[in-house]
């Protein structure tokens, strides 16, 4: 195996995405069958990247002709799962979503793929400019997507909306990356940071300013306080799997890549941040906690919630240079958490709204366990984690992160997280309670549990569960444990050599 | 001395041709200001020692302009709100002859100092279409290379939005229920 | 060979979540033929029994022990803890009994729930519950046999409540979990507070054996006192004992399992187990001793005076295990483990003869509405008849010979006190088994023309066995002085107290006397009952017919301000306080909300407007702090 195995699953995804773009033209081809192949090829670039999975590596591959721009290390091999099996996600939850009678065609696969492969791309991009790049054609391919059923006007509302913003944040990023190369004369990740150290006895301002509009960015793309507004609209007004994508791997994408960033480069900066980070979090975490409280759409609250967790993940990001290597590896592991979480409620809730009756307000959802048991229960179990209950894998994740504060000192920001999960026990419990205090069901056309998507969506749950007991029960299976050991890996395998 | 000059005239026509595209509500306007604006910003390259980047700026800029400029006149038929009312000859005639007398002085500058030099190029020899292309194909080639394909995205985006609707019947329902 | 020990406990485990599946299933879709749990029900316990013999057979020609690791089950900070398995003698003697009894008692079962609706749905607690018990006791350490104490818990409470349709049987289930809860507590704090000693060298109990020497003596009485408040709960001893009588509300079966070889001998089992600890700390023993030996005579005359057979049963648990509580808290581990042994055959029996009669008699419980079935169940008088005396402790029954042990252990240790108890209870017992033989079977009976139901093959032959087992089960223990080799004891050394020096004299005039009270306690029931008229009404009244008052007792002491502290916490302080504290903040944090809601108002110029005020502010702070 060479340099190419390295790069095998950015090339399936890539690959697949442009045969889909082929096929797509041809009309012989029904939706669904193009749904199998572009699950074919995400299926196919899993494990090809699960086989360096939790394997201490950094490699550049073709370092002669790619002048290591992209990079594949356990750090990326471990994002890029989770990304990948965001894809794969997806596409079956949405299974009976994407109907051509909802004005789905064969392109938005080729989208779908695209988009992640930016974000892989993104992942193991060890350049500013190239992960520009990455990141514009998962945002470009992300606007389209979200705006695909374009007789819909709110969709299109959402994605302009998006697009517009977004093209605003990108502008952010790019001015940086020009400011960090006036300061630096390099963009490639490492360099930055050599010249970065307080020996060279340059001045950083500039360099810092530069830091600062990527920053921007990043707070942007994973929605935190000054930069949140696009979130509940562009959620909501998308479609529900495309929300599911969007909540679940853009933020995991975006994260890889700034934590990459900030832990190879910007450790000397990140003291300049302190301050800022600090109001951040607490805005944050305050914003989106009256916003999830205000909504009675769920799909608005679980948007509005997501604002919440960016805050609890920005608490360990702020921990990192104290108590690096755990800070980083609670990061990762939140990440799961939360991806896990909100693919499972999204994905149930798209896959419930897939009939022809909508579900999305509390109030549709009164008295829903009479009507569907197993599906509420799932439903409870997505809840119950992003609230972080015990037994569940929120709270593993939550427990981290808020220990990992107090050991790094930042006892106000855990203090007012903890405070946030209190409230937020508030919005996720009231679906739970509306689904089993109320004696009658107000809607009772639900389809029942068939065909993939709820036997998936089933395995989430599962899985859910299974992070948050935490023990190996069964013998020889992988546990959390292995999940938090690898990311521990990954954080190291970034200052491999 | 020049370049200071060059360098603070140039922000100021940027900025204030820039301001109008976004203030202006006539979208005519708009676009010809951008398009000016765009010209001027090629002017900082050409101080910075970047002739290439400069005239790819004027190029490429001023072609999407102009396109942008036809579409939007045949989009919105701008044209109508626009009536060409010169109400004060003086103003007209002094702007011709200032830009005459600017032309003249751009034309002849270099005879009275042939040798203008950035202050802070960018970097030593740079600025030529061999560097760039040089680090373009090596250094940056995946990053060049990414960009080919984030314009098929793009492509792709544009045709799958302004295509040609299916014909089946969107889901009225949902689209009530998710308006209310 | 070591991984048979996991295929002990695996074999009733995967075969009760196979019934379980199978129950659902026939309640789900169509009933299936009871064929498909009761055959795998009686062969789990059997292929354990077999399994058990194989190891026993390598342990007794290897005398080794066997252990066996299969993967880490936690692992805190740098100690890991197995699912490990331990086979030494203890264990596979234990294992031995619990699963050749068990499986009587599986038999005897598939004949007795025969008609039951909820017979699926028994099996799977009965073999999950044998599951538990064998993990019990083959856990290598106190964590794993915590497993399996809890789950012995958890299908105690299943199987008492299992006619969950009377309130009473399911608030005896309550009673019987709650009060182990209570026990399970002090096991906890024991096990915890031991964990805090074996951070280095881990949790097994090779492992603790190295540390026990280096813990101070007061902790590791502690430690040792809060061990046994846990097998004072699994074990039913005085004050925990509550809830045994009451634990006659299961089916039959499930109270031969529960008294003969699973749960309440679990106590005496992990207080042989920590031997090591308790040899360090004689004077915990004495006092566990004590505990046994008032458990033992309390419950004695307690039994006197109870008309239910099943409950006069159990008290007899309770008595003879205190018995078994004087021996291991007077260190001699083996005698108690070898009284645990005879117990497990002649208790069993009692109850399933027990059950029969109650069968017979279509449910009646009530020995003075019995009488005169000699002549009905020939084969179940004569073995209740051996299990009374086994139990008793007539030569050359079983329970002679483990119980002339510990009485012997008693004396000679030189706690003549614990001795003359023990004695008398042997008394009391003796009096109060055939008090409810001679009521039960020689009784005269003037309703002889009650239709008496067919007992079952299935159900007559297990009972059978055991009788024989009842008969037999004491003779591997025949001390010296009456020309036995006392194998138990040879084989169980590591167990034995040391220090065992009686004159042979001595031990002979023990032996009379205590056959001698034991005849005096048969002759005063004799006289008594034997042919009891039944035209004279039983007159049950008393403090001894209503248990001392000690559950009413409890109730005023410990339920009843329990009650009255949470009504007021539920009607005053988190309706009235509470309540409205946080509803009042609720409603401010709400209010909050629909404020931000304000700023999202859709509008995408004001959004970027909002947006560029976040970088101008970011810019201000970095110029700021860069100064």
């Amino acid at each position: 195996m060479g340099d190419i195995s390295y790069l095998l699953p950015l090339l399936f995804v890539g690959v697949g995405a442009v045969v889909l773009m082929l096929l797509s033209y041809t009309k012989s081809l029904s939706i669904s069958s193009i749904a199998k192949i572009a699950l074919g090829f995400l299926v196919l670039a899993f494990i090809s990247n699960v086989y360096y999975f939790g394997e201490l590596h950094k490699v550049y591959p073709y370092e002669n002709v790619f002048f290591g721009m992209i990079v594949s290390d356990t750090y990326s091999v471990y994002f890029n799962s989770i990304l990948l099996v965001g894809a794969i996600a997806t596409i079956l939850i949405g299974w009976d979503y994407f109907r051509p009678d909802r004005r789905f065609t064969g392109e938005f696969f080729s989208l779908l793929l695209f988009s992640t492969f930016g974000m892989m791309l993104l992942v193991q991009s060890a350049e500013l400019l190239s992960a520009f790049i990455a990141l514009e054609i998962a945002s470009l391919s992300l606007y389209v997507m979200i705006g695909f059923q374009t007789d819909n006007i709110r969709r299109v509302e959402a994605s302009y909306r998006y697009l517009v913003l977004g093209s605003l944040s990108g502008v952010l990023f790019l001015f940086g990356t020009a400011l960090i190369y006036a300061s630096t004369k390099t963009t490639f990740l490492g360099n930055i940071g050599v010249e970065l150290l307080p020996q060279t006895g340059k001045d950083i301002s500039l360099a810092i300013g530069g830091a600062t509009l990527i920053l921007i960015t990043f707070l942007f793309k994973i929605s935190a306080f000054p930069f949140q507004n696009w979130t509940i609209d562009v959620y909501d007004g998308s479609p529900l799997p495309v929300s599911a994508y969007m909540a679940s791997t853009f933020k995991v994408a975006v994260f890889a890549f700034m934590l990459r960033f900030v832990a190879m480069d910007l450790g000397y900066i990140k003291d300049y941040w302190d301050g800022l980070l600090m109001g951040v979090i607490i805005l944050t975490l305050a914003y989106g906690t009256f916003l999830a409280l205000a909504q009675n759409n769920l799909k608005r609250m679980l948007a509005s919630s997501s604002i919440v967790h960016t805050g609890y993940l920005l608490i360990a990001f702020v921990s990192i240079d104290i108590i690096g290597e755990s800070a980083s590896s609670s990061i990762i592991y939140y990440l799961i958490a939360y991806f896990l979480s909100a693919m499972g409620a999204f994905g149930l809730i798209s896959y419930i709204s897939s009939s022809d009756k909508l579900r999305l307000t509390y109030e549709d959802f009164k008295g829903f366990s009479h009507v569907r048991p197993y599906m509420s229960a799932m439903l409870s179990i997505f809840m119950l984690s992003l609230a972080g209950l015990p037994g569940t894998i929120g709270f593993i994740g939550k427990f981290y992160i808020f220990s990992g504060a107090i050991e790094a000192g930042y006892t106000v920001l855990a203090t007012s997280a903890i405070l946030a999960t209190f409230i937020s026990i508030y919005y996720y419990f009231k679906l739970i309670a509306l689904m089993y205090f109320y004696p009658s069901p107000i809607l009772s056309n639900v389809p029942p549990l068939k065909g993939l998507p709820p036997i998936f969506i089933g395995f989430i749950a599962i899985a859910v569960l299974w992070g948050g007991i935490g023990n190996t029960f069964i013998a020889f299976f992988p546990s959390i444990d292995f999940l938090i050991d690898v990311a521990k890996l990954s954080h190291r395998s970034l200052f491999l050599q | 001395m020049y370049e200071i000059i060059a360098f603070y005239t140039f922000s100021a026509l940027v900025i204030g041709l820039f301001g109008i595209v976004v203030l202006s509500k006539n979208a005519l306007y708009s676009m010809t200001a951008l398009a000016g604006g765009m010209v001027f910003i090629s002017g900082f390259f050409f101080i910075l020692d970047a002739e290439f980047l400069g005239v790819v700026q004027i190029v490429v800029y001023t072609g999407a302009i102009m396109a942008l400029y036809a579409f939007g006149m045949m989009f919105f038929d701008t044209t109508r709100d626009v009536k060409e009312d010169i109400r004060c000859k003086k103003i007209f005639y002094t702007l011709s002859i200032l830009s005459a007398v600017l032309v003249l002085i751009v034309l002849s500058a270099p005879i009275f100092s042939a040798n203008i030099e950035a202050i802070y190029p960018t970097l030593e020899g740079v600025g030529n279409v061999q560097t760039i292309g040089l680090l373009l194909f090596t250094k940056y080639l995946v990053a060049f290379e990414l960009a080919a394909i984030m314009l098929l995205v793009a492509m792709i985006a544009g045709i799958v939005l302004v295509g040609k609707k299916l014909d089946a019947q969107s889901d009225d329902l949902e689209v009530a229920k998710e308006l209310k | 060979m070591n991984t048979l020990l996991m295929w002990i406990v695996l074999s009733p485990l995967l075969t009760s979540i196979f019934i379980g599946m199978v129950y659902m299933w026939g309640l789900k879709y169509h009933k299936l033929a009871r064929q498909w749990y009761i055959v795998p029900a009686l062969i789990s316990p059997f292929v354990s029994f077999v399994l058990a013999c194989f190891v026993f057979w390598e342990i007794l020609t290897q005398n080794n022990i066997l252990v066996y690791k299969p993967y880490v089950w936690l692992s805190i900070e740098n100690v890991d803890i197995y699912m490990g398995f331990l086979g030494d003698k203890l264990s596979i003697l234990m294992v031995l009994f619990v699963s050749f009894v068990g499986w009587m008692i599986h038999i005897y079962a598939s004949a007795y729930m025969q008609d039951d609706e909820g017979e699926g749905k028994f099996f799977f607690y009965f073999n999950l519950f044998l599951a538990s018990m064998l993990l019990l006791v083959l856990a290598d350490g106190p964590l794993i046999m915590f497993i399996g104490w809890e789950g012995v818990g958890v299908c105690s409470y299943l199987l008492i409540g299992f006619y969950f349709r009377v309130s009473q049987n399911v608030v005896a289930g309550n009673k019987a979990f709650i009060v182990n809860r209570v026990g399970d507590f002090g096991f906890v704090i024991g096990m915890v507070t031991l964990f805090f000693y074996c951070t280095d060298v881990g949790f097994d109990y090779a492992s603790i054996k190295q540390v026990v020497g280096n813990i101070p003596s007061f902790t590791l009485a502690f430690i040792g006192l809060m061990l046994f408040v846990g097998a004072m709960g699994k074990s039913a001893q005085i004050p925990l004992y509550v809830w045994l009588p009451d634990a006659m509300a299961g089916p039959t079966p499930v109270s031969a399992l529960i008294h003969a070889a699973t749960m309440v001998t679990a106590g005496v089992y992990m207080v042989a187990r920590f031997n090591f600890l308790y040899e360090l700390i004689p004077q915990v023993g004495v006092f566990i001793a004590y505990v046994g030996a008032l458990s033992a005579f309390f419950a004695a005359i307690i039994a006197t005076k109870q008309t239910d057979i099943k409950k006069i049963l159990a008290y007899s648990t309770m008595s003879q295990l205190g018995y078994m509580f004087i021996a291991v808290g007077l260190g001699g581990y083996a005698s108690g483990v070898f009284h645990v042994f005879t117990h497990a055959f002649f208790k069993a029996l009692l109850f399933m003869g027990a059950g029969a009669v109650m069968t017979a008699l279509h449910h009646e419980q009530d020995i003075f509405k019995m009488g005169g079935l000699r002549q009905k169940l020939p084969l179940v008088h004569g073995c209740m008849l051996v299990a009374t005396l086994a139990l008793c402790g007539i030569p050359p029954f079983a329970g002679f010979f483990s119980k002339d042990q510990i009485l012997l252990e008693a004396f000679a240790s030189g706690h003549y006190l614990l001795w003359s108890i023990a004695t008398l209870t042997a008394g009391l017992s003796a009096y109060y088994m055939f008090r409810l033989f001679f009521v039960v079977f020689e009784g005269k009976n003037y309703n002889s023309s009650r239709h008496i139901h067919r007992l079952s093959k299935t159900m007559q032959v297990p009972i059978f066995v055991l009788a024989i087992g009842s008969l037999m089960a004491g003779f591997i223990g025949v001390p010296l002085v009456l020309g036995g080799d006392n194998h138990i004891a040879s084989y169980l050394f590591e167990w034995t107290k040391k220090s065992l020096h009686v004159e042979h004299s001595i031990e002979f005039a023990l032996m009379g006397l205590s056959v001698t009270v034991a005849l005096v306690g048969v002759v005063l029931a004799y006289v008594k009952f034997y042919r009891y008229d039944f035209k004279k009404e039983y007159v049950s009244k008393g403090i001894v017919y209503n248990k001392f008052y000690v559950d009413e007792f409890y109730h005023l002491l410990i339920v009843l301000p329990l009650q009255s502290l949470s009504s007021f916490i539920a009607s005053r302080l988190d309706i009235q306080i509470i309540d409205a504290l946080i509803m009042g903040a609720c409603r401010g944090v709400i209010k909050g909300g629909r404020f931000v809601s304000l700023l999202q108002n859709a509008n995408t110029r004001f959004y970027s407007l909002l947006m560029m005020c976040g970088v101008s502010v970011f810019f201000i702070y970095l110029i700021l702090v860069l100064g």
